[in-house]
């Protein structure tokens, strides 16, 4: 490649605005060369190829059954070049004499490219070339050997725009997935999860409430079974599942068979897991304590030495941290079987996925089964199943948003009284602690989660003609999630010490049904124009059915279910549910290979309108622009690709918790054993949907040969008629109705880029790096009557319009008076009051920017794997603060920053003066609170050893290769917790986000693991 | 082609199904709720609506909890001891019309009101209900809605009769704009609203009986006596007193016996609600220590220690000796060392089981001795009010030889010694204006509540208290 044709495809504008050169082949001969160009891996032929003569204008295109036809050829030598998206260049010489023909075949070698792949669209598949909107692809075998629970939780940092935050370490918790930023107050903000075409059930049904995390149905999926995950980001591509789009859609692929012999995969790694010592929380010594908190009652007149002697040298020091967290051991284990004739294939895996939790008491565990089967019943007939079945346990641990957490009072716990007394018992409270010992919380209390789940579908799709397919497809979604907890009477200081013991239980079955039936037309029109008609209808049923018992009172702390509770507290049962019908139309036509253009249309009905505002109907057009096959870029076409996109399109979004909410109800209130009614909601039956109309423009290209792929999307999205239960006066009997009110705007820049930085010859060093960058904007644009939305812990976050929703809004701290150690405030409105109209923002909890990179290192039979993930310009609103920065006013343990407190008048610090009664400002919600919670992690890193046959041979495996694997290897940030990637208030909140209430820390993991092939 | 044959059934049977799909799928209805328009039509339905309204009264926010805890918290009293922050802000007097606790006060009285509101409305249709039940219930409506309105005017009222009250609300929204109207009356219409109730609820609870579980006739009566010592009726105060006196209540022998784990009857009981562990009362978990099995969230101020034993010092818990026997009832130290752990004993368990007095005799005689006193009758007020120092383990106060201010005073000390911890310390300095005497540092702004933040912004007639 010379200097010139670099500059032919950087100054694309300029290249445009060239005129056309000559269509008219140059050669006007008589020679002719032909061929047919199949794929390597599959021997298929490759459709869509383009053939040219190096150093002419002439061209063209392989056709259906991959041949191609090159006429009136000059004779003489020529190198004929063939090039398709995601395979590899390939050039043949020939040489041509007049009036002759030339057979020359070839054949692709794929070559993997971010565009190469075949794209699942809903209710159909596409290629990447065709497609004119933005998705996202991330394959299954980068979210494999992830020491997580969930493939939502893998994807992180993989796919421009979509952001996912982990919450906590807990493991299993649920986790916070937004695409293209929230666009909704009320409604659910997670992306809708379609496995194999059947929407996945990922709410949260446990009836526990053990803190801020919380679980999720997404887990339930083995990752190792997933061939490739889709995302559908704009709302042109996701607008097929309509009322569900808004939040984008992520589509799952799971792995099928193949026509071959029964091939065995094996897949197995463990781990330890642990939490690094300089990740942990910065606190006081016993002895600094002590001498903290003498100093706030001293300042406070309490006189000296209120808490004790801190030069004592018998006092004792507890590291609570410590106490707590352990080396966990994770275990994975997966095999698989694939293979097949040409009438059936099949995969059938098996897999345990084992994980202890870094915290006293935690830990999850999954069994998962898979069988895919493929059936050609007849020529025309192929019927598909594919059915998962799974088994959860979550063992949980009080923590989060809670102040008597396990990890809680490992934070929080008094450093100055020992874990256990002389004779061996746990401390307690009446010891000195300021709240229950961690310790004996993780030791006799018990919660656990358990999930029993049946998964599939059975799809039949049949060709009636060689233009029109039917398809049918029954799918379903069961799941019976148990709940047990156990609250003993040992741990003292609790309110279950109190009642003799607490036991829960929980159990709630949901279930999902969906019956749809579609209908694929492709007509034949010519070679220029290709078509394609997708039409149907799609039917789905969903309920969720719970009971629950809550019992007090028990003889020993043997009896651990509500069976042998003396009085039951609390009690529920009941039913709820939804229905949806939908009908749904799509076409796309692709003219001369070089117009694409999709419009869909869907209309929606959901039970949870009222009759007259059932049906939403969601339209969506893209339109792309195969630029470098016009014969003006001939200059770029031969070294790359480039593809224009715009799009747009509505979605909606209906996932609001009340099935009822057009409806006027009244609920119990019952009164000492006579049944009660009370009213609970006026209802609004002008409910309706919440609407998002997106615009995306972007542009793909494959550059130098392919190996440079950049994929970037601009982005604006309006979310209208937000579902928003807005207050209404009390005075009116309720306190909040559910309107359609306000709207929200996010819009944004996407990157992708994946590059070959070097190319493999022989058996030389390979390099490929994928990266991904996106920035959003998150903006409230109306509101109720525009008036302010006070939101999370503490009302510290607040939705107003021109701001981020939730954006944090305090008292802006400035610095400690010099003269009295009292905090000072920014008085904002100079009424010489410092108060809540002080309040000003101080951060917003949206990154302006994140994404990841990937670079694999190929050598010989090594392969080392990097990837970094990032995210810049959040605020973490730090909560802990409120108990461990408030200069001494709770009995809490203090971060070590404490120690630089003011102490006399001339002291310059940050630190205000401790106040055993509150009085220095130290207490206040403001500024003081918040850090920054950018970051850069080094989340994984794998070396894998592909062993030699003969080594492999004496275990009887084909192949297989041995690796090594470090996970949250290091995070370069500010934040002083155990990780920035955190929300307290977990993955069901749309408001209270980047907030740290005692967050279970994030593990790192070192991991060996074995894979193999028989 | 056989397999295309079954194909094309199933293709039709799937047809068949999202046609009938279209018609029943979408209608789905609630199971664990009922439509406004089943909710009350049955004499079935007409008792459980008035079920709720004493459910509404067992609010976490209402007599479940926090009537009592700010109606004390608020008072030189009772202490904030615990996390809740907006606790903290109502314990130092520094509220903020964003108070979520204040706000959650506030709705939890006006759903309760919204439910009589219904109550009232809807009963009277009802098909098939005997017209002697249906007065009472409607008699049960109108009490409840007169005690909630009493409440709100307690904490948000102007003490003057022409200042603001609170906003009265008699019938159920028509629509959601219409909510957004209210405005707010003065305290003089408040006090004839709640008049008016109880003349209502006089007649129609006329043939109820007198069970202390449910609003009945003497329940009115004291209602009533208890409106005309906030009004400063004093003539009307004791003759309402008195006939509640009539019906032939007594004091029960032992204090602690009116706040037993499980609420235990007494002679005393006018008006009780019942609570259990299933419908929890929130006094004893929030009063009792960690290591009595409470989360103490609030305790009693060494004040009020003070105000039972004069010898107290404060920091010693072994010079608290009170004679008082209800100063050795309510008060007690977790640790005998630390004075610190000073807390509130009055109810003794931590499971919600104990039931709460929205009126018992001792304040009916409290009413009686103080209505007395205001008229210059101080040996009749001296001999009532040694009923309840009797009980309390003391001598007769010897109102007769004092300055009737002294006697009063005498009267309203021995109320708050009475009925500590039992939400009316606040409310009462309120009243006689004392607030000051006892709070020099409570700005008189301070001594009305605000109105919720959120009230105002979408009820914009509203006009807040001045000076938040």
């Amino acid at each position: 490649m010379n200097k010139l044709s670099r500059w032919m495809y950087l100054p694309l504008i300029l290249a445009a605005l060239a005129p056309p050169p000559s269509a008219v082949a140059q050669g006007g001969g008589t020679a002719s060369v032909t061929g047919r160009v199949v794929d390597s891996a599959t021997s298929q032929p490759v459709a869509g190829a383009r053939v040219s003569l190096v150093g002419s204008s002439q061209g063209t295109a392989t056709d259906r059954d991959g041949r191609y036809l090159l006429a009136n050829l000059a004779a003489g030598p020529h190198t004929v070049r063939v090039q398709r998206i995601g395979f590899a260049l390939a050039d043949a010489n020939v040489t041509l004499v007049d009036g002759g023909t030339v057979t020359q075949d070839f054949v692709l070698s794929p070559a993997a490219t971010l565009l190469s792949e075949v794209v699942v669209t809903g209710y159909g598949t596409s290629t990447r070339e065709e497609i004119s909107g933005a998705v996202a692809s991330v394959r299954g075998a980068d979210l494999q050997n992830t020491p997580l629970a969930g493939v939502d939780a893998a994807i992180q940092g993989r796919a421009a725009g979509v952001q996912v935050v982990q919450n906590a370490g807990n493991p299993g918790a649920g986790i916070t997935v937004r695409i293209r930023g929230s666009g909704s107050i009320s409604a659910s903000n997670q992306p809708l999860y379609v496995i194999d075409g059947v929407p996945l059930i990922r709410d949260d049904f446990s009836q526990l409430d053990v803190g801020g995390q919380d679980i999720t149905g997404v887990t339930g999926l083995n990752p190792d079974e997933i061939e490739n995950i889709d995302i559908l980001k704009d709302a042109a591509s996701a607008a097929i599942y309509g009322s569900r789009a808004s939040n984008g859609v992520v589509m799952i692929t799971t792995k099928r068979g193949r026509s071959q012999p029964a091939h065995v995969s094996l897949n197995m790694y463990y781990g330890a897991q642990s939490v690094p010592t300089g990740n942990r929380w910065d606190l006081l010594s016993g002895s600094e304590y002590v001498e903290y908190m003498n100093e706030a009652a001293e300042n406070d007149g309490y006189g000296p030495q209120y808490f004790g002697d801190p030069t004592d040298p018998t006092l004792p020091n507890t590291d609570w941290q410590d106490v707590m967290f352990r080396t966990a051991p994770v275990t994975n284990i997966n095999a698989s079987v694939q293979g097949g004739s040409d009438r059936v294939q099949y995969f059938v895996s098996g897999s345990q996925f084992k994980q202890e939790g870094v915290v006293f008491g935690s830990g999850y565990d999954r069994q998962a089964a898979r069988v895919n089967v493929d059936v050609n019943a007849s020529a025309r007939l192929r019927l598909r199943t594919s059915l998962s079945l799974s088994r959860e346990s979550h063992k949980r641990v009080e923590n989060d948003d809670t102040i008597n957490g396990v990890v809680t009072n490992a934070i929080a716990g008094t450093p100055n009284v020992p874990v256990r007394n002389l004779d061996g018992s746990f401390t307690s409270i009446a010891d000195g602690l300021a709240y229950s010992n961690p310790l004996a919380i993780a030791t006799y209390d018990q919660a656990e989660s358990r999930g029993y789940r049946a998964f599939g579908n059975v799809e039949a799709a049949y060709q009636a003609s060689s233009v029109l397919t039917l398809n049918g497809r029954v799918g379903m979604d069961v799941l019976n999630l148990r709940d047990l907890r156990w609250l003993s009477p040992l741990v003292t200081g609790t309110y279950s010490a109190d009642v003799f013991g607490e036991s829960i239980i929980g159990n709630t079955t949901a279930n999902r049904y969906v019956i749809e039936g579609f209908a694929d037309v492709k007509p034949r029109v010519g070679d220029a124009l290709k078509l394609g008609l997708t039409g149907g209808a799609s039917v789905e049923w969903n309920g969720s059915e719970l009971d629950y018992l809550d019992g007090i009172g028990f003889s020993t702390d043997q009896f651990q279910y509500p069976g042998n509770a003396a009085t039951v507290t609390v009690y529920d049962g009941g039913w709820t549910g939804h229905n949806l019908v939908s009908f749904f139309t799509r076409a796309n036509a692709t003219l001369k290979d070089k117009y694409l253009l999709t419009a869909s249309l869907r209309a929606d009905g959901s039970s949870r309108f009222s009759e007259s505002n059932r049906y939403g109907v969601f339209p969506a057009l893209s339109l792309g622009w195969q630029l470098s096959r016009e014969p003006f870029m001939q200059g770029l076409s031969r070294h790359g690709d480039l593809k224009l996109r715009a799009s747009y399109g509505v979605t909606g979004n209906h996932d609001i918790a009340d099935n009822f909410a057009p409806l006027a109800r009244f609920s119990k209130a019952n009164y000492g054993g006579d049944p009660g009614l009370g009213q609970i909601s006026f209802g609004n039956p002008d409910l309706r949907w919440e609407q998002t109309h997106e615009m995306n423009l972007g542009v793909d290209m494959l550059l130098l040969d392919q190996r440079l792929t950049i994929v970037g999307d601009w982005y604006r999205k309006e979310t209208q008629d937000l579902l928003l239960n807005r207050p209404i006066s009390a005075t009116s009997g309720q306190t909040t109705v559910l309107q359609n009110i306000g709207s929200m705007e996010n819009k944004g820049f996407e990157l992708q880029l994946g590059a070959l930085i070097l190319k493999p010859s022989g058996n030389g060093l390979r390099w490929n790096a994928d990266f991904n960058i996106a920035w959003n904007r998150n903006k409230v644009l109306s509101l109720y009557q525009n008036q302010p939305i006070p939101v999370g812990g503490y009302d510290a976050g607040r939705i107003e319009v021109g701001h981020p929703m939730g954006a944090f809004y305090t008292l802006h701290f400035t610095g400690v008076d010099p003269a009295t150690g009292d905090a000072v405030f920014e008085d904002v409105n100079n009424d010489g009051n410092i108060n809540d109209d002080d309040r000003v923002y101080v951060g917003s909890p949206h990154p302006d920017y994140w994404g990841g990179l990937t670079n694999t290192l190929t050598w010989g039979r090594f392969e080392l794997r990097g990837f970094l993930q990032f995210v810049q310009g959040q605020e973490i609103f730090n909560a802990i603060s409120v108990f461990a920065l408030d200069g001494g006013y709770y009995y809490d343990n203090k971060f070590s920053r404490a120690m630089r407190r003011w102490r006399q008048p001339g002291d310059l610090t940050d630190e205000p003066r401790a106040s055993f009664d509150g009085t220095s400002g130290a207490d206040l919600i403001s500024s003081r609170y918040f850090e920054d919670g950018s970051y850069v992690r080094l989340q994984d890193v794998t070396l894998r050893y592909n062993l030699p046959a003969s080594i492999a041979n004496v275990v009887k495996m084909q192949n297989a290769s041995l690796y090594f694997s470090g996970r949250n290897l290091h995070t370069w940030t500010k934040y002083t917790g155990y990780s920035p990637d955190v929300n307290s208030a977990g993955s069901s909140t749309n408001t209270e986000l980047s907030t740290e209430f005692y967050a279970y820390p994030s593990a790192r993991s070192y991991m060996i693991g074995l894979s193999g092939a028989f | 082609m056989r397999a295309a044959n079954r194909w094309y059934t199933v293709q039709s049977l799937l047809t068949l199904v999202l046609a009938a799909g279209c018609s029943g799928v979408l209608d789905v209805h609630p199971v664990n709720d009922v439509d406004e328009s089943q909710a009350i039509t049955t004499p079935f339905g007409a008792r459980a609506a008035v079920a709720g309204l004493y459910d509404g009264l067992q609010d976490d926010s209402y007599y479940g909890g926090e009537l009592f805890f700010f109606g004390d918290l608020s008072s030189d009293d009772v202490e904030h001891t615990g996390t809740f922050t907006t606790y903290r802000q109502i314990d130092r007097n520094d509220l903020t019309a964003d108070n979520g606790s204040i706000e959650a006060f506030w709705d939890a009285l006006y759903t309760t009101i919204g439910r009589t509101n219904i109550v009232i409305q809807k009963v009277p249709g009802v098909v098939g209900l005997d017209p002697a039940e249906r007065d009472v219930m409607l008699g049960e409506a109108h009490f409840i809605r007169a005690l909630t309105y009493h409440n709100l005017v307690k904490f948000w009222g102007d003490t003057a009769a022409g200042g603001m009250g609170v906003p009265i609300v008699l019938i159920p929204p028509v629509d959601i704009p219409s909510t957004g109207l209210v405005t707010r009356q003065t305290t003089g219409e408040v006090y004839a609203q709640i008049l008016a109730d109880l003349t209502a609820a006089e007649t129609l609870l006329a043939g109820s009986s007198s069970d202390a579980h449910h609003a009945n006739l003497n329940a009115v009566h004291a209602l009533r006596a208890r409106v005309f010592l906030y009004q400063k009726n004093w003539a009307g105060a004791e003759t309402e007193a008195r006939a509640v006196a009539a019906a032939g209540f007594s004091l029960d022998g032992l204090y602690g016996h009116l706040f037993t784990a499980d609420g235990a009857d007494t002679p005393e009981d006018i008006f009780r609600l019942k609570f259990d562990a299933v419908d929890f009362c929130w006094e004893g978990y929030y009063y009792l220590s960690d290591l009595a099995q409470g989360r103490q969230e609030i305790s009693p101020a060494p004040d009020l220690a003070l105000a039972y034993d004069s010898s107290y010092d404060g920091s010693t818990p072994t010079t608290y000796n009170p004679t008082d026997l209800r100063g050795q009832w309510n008060i007690t130290f977790a640790d005998t060392t630390d004075a610190v752990t000073m807390y509130g004993a009055k109810w003794r368990t931590g499971i919600g089981g104990e039931d709460i007095h929205v009126f018992r005799f001792a304040e009916i005689l409290l009413i009686l001795a103080e209505a007395q006193a205001r008229q210059n009758n101080l040996t009749g007020a001296d001999s009532t009010l040694t009923l309840i120092r009797t009980r309390a383990g003391l001598p007769a106060a010897g109102l007769g030889s004092m300055s009737q201010a002294n006697a009063i005073d005498a009267i309203l000390h021995e109320r708050r010694l009475e009925l500590a911890m039992e939400g009316d310390r606040w409310p009462d300095l309120v009243r006689t204006g004392r607030v000051q005497t006892f709070l020099p540092t409570v700005a008189p702004f301070q001594t009305l509540y605000p109105i919720p933040l959120n009230e105002l912004d979408v009820a914009p007639g509203l006009v807040q208290n001045p000076g938040y």
